[in-house]
């Protein structure tokens, strides 16, 4: 589904290479836990992948086609087909939860009868149901983490790419997510999970990529988490 | 699967029509959210607009009111022709005809001798010595006149050389271009500069105003730019998100258009007897009734129009994600 051939990302002025000629293949219906010390280049992969940075070198291939080469029209039907959970949540400040999240069917075309039938019934699966009508200041880490998860979630993406998606969750909270992806990825959908915590990795038991300074050193198929 | 299809599968549960109506409806459905949520935002947007739309009408009051004074006095230094005692009526009207052609003659204006000699007693009313003295002379003995008002110097300055001609000296006692010659240069020459510094005047105050609003729209943005982001993380299409702003935009500019249009009105209301006892007869509310098409599309276009190319210029800088 996803290729990346020798993608470098250096930041300039100084010259840090985030990412060092990573090589990656994801197949469909592939769940990738990406693993690895603060620092060490997951959300920068995962930015690259989103094409919300590009690429110093190298190329990245969706389903054939190259992301370098896409047009604004393609990246924004590329993007619909992903749902993104940020590891800083990036919710719409000016939207209450429930728009935050139907904000990604709207995108999609969806209707408004499908957005009223399915944004509640994700709110509740991610237990915010009470929280509807708050506003994203109204709300806690925790509350914020799962608004981003269900707006990911909600438009049944071909790809999720989460970003610490458990990091400010409680551990019944994660156990929830956690069960919420594999059932998604059991549906078909390829999911790309960035985390440094141990237990999120044994759980899920699925292929693991540790990096380490921006480049691959392990690809483990259901791999623990080893550092 | 080729990235040109993907569009194609996000559209497939609709027709494109049924998406297009819907994007517009959640398109307006959002910005109208979005203006009441931001109150504080677009109340500084309308301020500034209000500001920039009443500057534009103040411009165009000027030069209704400028014209007005210029014409003034061009009319009062026009050229004023006397006809010789035994001419006749048919020939001054036949000239005065011939005069009213040239070209660059606005006005030509006829007063027989007797409308002249009634004019002067009414000027010299009280004037006990004056008016025995024309008892005196019996006769009437002021001349017939036509006042000729043109429209630049080098008029009044073809129409003179024209009634100086020989075929019209039988008739004409004498003119007062001689005397007022100079007089019509340097007015229009002021009249010129005075036109130009306005425009250049008017020119800048403008930019100034357009730069000062587009910077407020600009930075009531800024401070989005976050949102704006995430909603092309999300996968918006730039219309699904520029179309909020546009939205808001058309309310800011409406509402700016309305105040600017009321203040206009109580304004030039109550201001029209002073600015007609200071400029001697310009009616602020009859110059505002008779261009109220001009002044409304100053004040709706320009509000309406000018809030959404600021508001779409403003969000493009942040497209680009």
């Amino acid at each position: 589904m996803i290729s990346l051939k020798d993608v470098t990302k250096i930041y300039y002025p100084s010259k840090i290479m985030a990412l060092d000629h990573i090589n990656l293949d994801v197949a469909k219906g592939e769940f990738i836990v990406i693993v690895g010390r603060s620092g060490a280049g997951k959300t920068t992969l995962i930015k690259a992948i989103n094409k919300e940075i590009e690429p110093t070198s190298g190329e990245i291939i969706f389903e054939g086609a190259s992301l370098a080469s896409i047009n604004m029209t393609e990246l924004n039907c590329f993007r619909r087909r992903i749902g993104t959970i940020f590891q800083d949540y990036r919710l719409i400040h000016t939207k209450n939860v429930f728009e935050n999240v139907a904000y990604a069917m709207e995108v999609v075309g969806a209707s408004d009868a499908d957005i009223d039938r399915d944004v509640p019934s994700v709110l509740n699966m991610v237990g915010l149901k009470e929280k509807t009508h708050s506003f994203p200041q109204e709300l806690s880490g925790g509350e914020k983490q799962r608004v981003a998860i269900a707006r990911a979630l909600i438009h049944r993406p071909d790809l999720i790419l989460a970003d610490e998606p458990t990091a400010n969750l409680d551990v019944y909270s994660i156990q929830d997510v956690l069960e919420s992806f594999l059932k998604i990825n059991e549906m078909g959908t390829t999911i790309i999970l960035a985390t440094h915590n141990q237990n999120v990795v044994n759980y899920l038991k699925t292929r693991v990529i540790t990096i380490e300074n921006g480049a691959i050193v392990r690809d483990q198929q259901k791999g623990k988490f080893i550092l | 699967m080729k990235m040109a299809q993907l569009c194609a599968i996000s559209k497939k549960a609709n027709s494109y029509f049924k998406i297009m109506v819907t994007l517009t409806k959640r398109i307006i459905k959002t910005g109208l959210t979005a203006f009441q949520r931001q109150l504080g935002l677009n109340s500084a947007t309308i301020f500034v607009l209000t500001a920039m739309i009443l500057l534009f009408t103040f411009i165009f009051f000027v030069d209704g009111m400028s014209n007005f004074l210029f014409n003034s006095f061009q009319e009062k230094v026009g050229i004023s022709v006397y006809f010789k005692q035994d001419t006749s009526a048919e020939d001054i009207s036949a000239l005065k005809e011939e005069v009213a052609q040239k070209p660059g003659v606005t006005k030509v204006v006829y007063v027989s001798k007797e409308e002249a000699l009634e004019k002067f007693k009414q000027n010299h009313l009280g004037d006990d010595i004056i008016l025995k003295t024309l008892e005196i002379v019996g006769d009437n003995p002021l001349a017939a006149e036509i006042k000729i008002t043109a429209d630049s110097d080098s008029s009044y300055k073809s129409v003179a050389e024209f009634l100086a001609g020989e075929e019209n000296s039988a008739i004409i006692q004498r003119m007062s271009y001689q005397k007022t010659e100079e007089i019509i240069k340097k007015l229009f020459a002021i009249t010129r500069e005075v036109k130009k510094i306005g425009l250049i005047m008017g020119l800048f105050f403008g930019l100034i105003v357009v730069v000062i609003v587009f910077s407020t729209v600009r930075l009531s943005i800024h401070t989005l730019r976050e949102e704006i982001g995430v909603m092309k993380l999300v996968g918006a299409s730039n219309w699904m998100v520029r179309g909020p702003f546009m939205v808001q935009g058309i309310l800011c500019g409406s509402i700016a258009a309305v105040i600017s249009l009321i203040l206009t009105i109580v304004t030039t209301y109550f201001a029209t007897p002073s600015v007609v006892t200071i400029t001697g007869g310009f009616s602020l509310f009859g110059y505002f009734s008779s261009n109220l098409w001009a002044v409304l599309a100053i004040q709706i276009l320009g509000g309406i129009g000018m809030g959404i190319i600021f508001n779409a210029l403003a969000v493009k800088k942040y497209l680009k994600v």
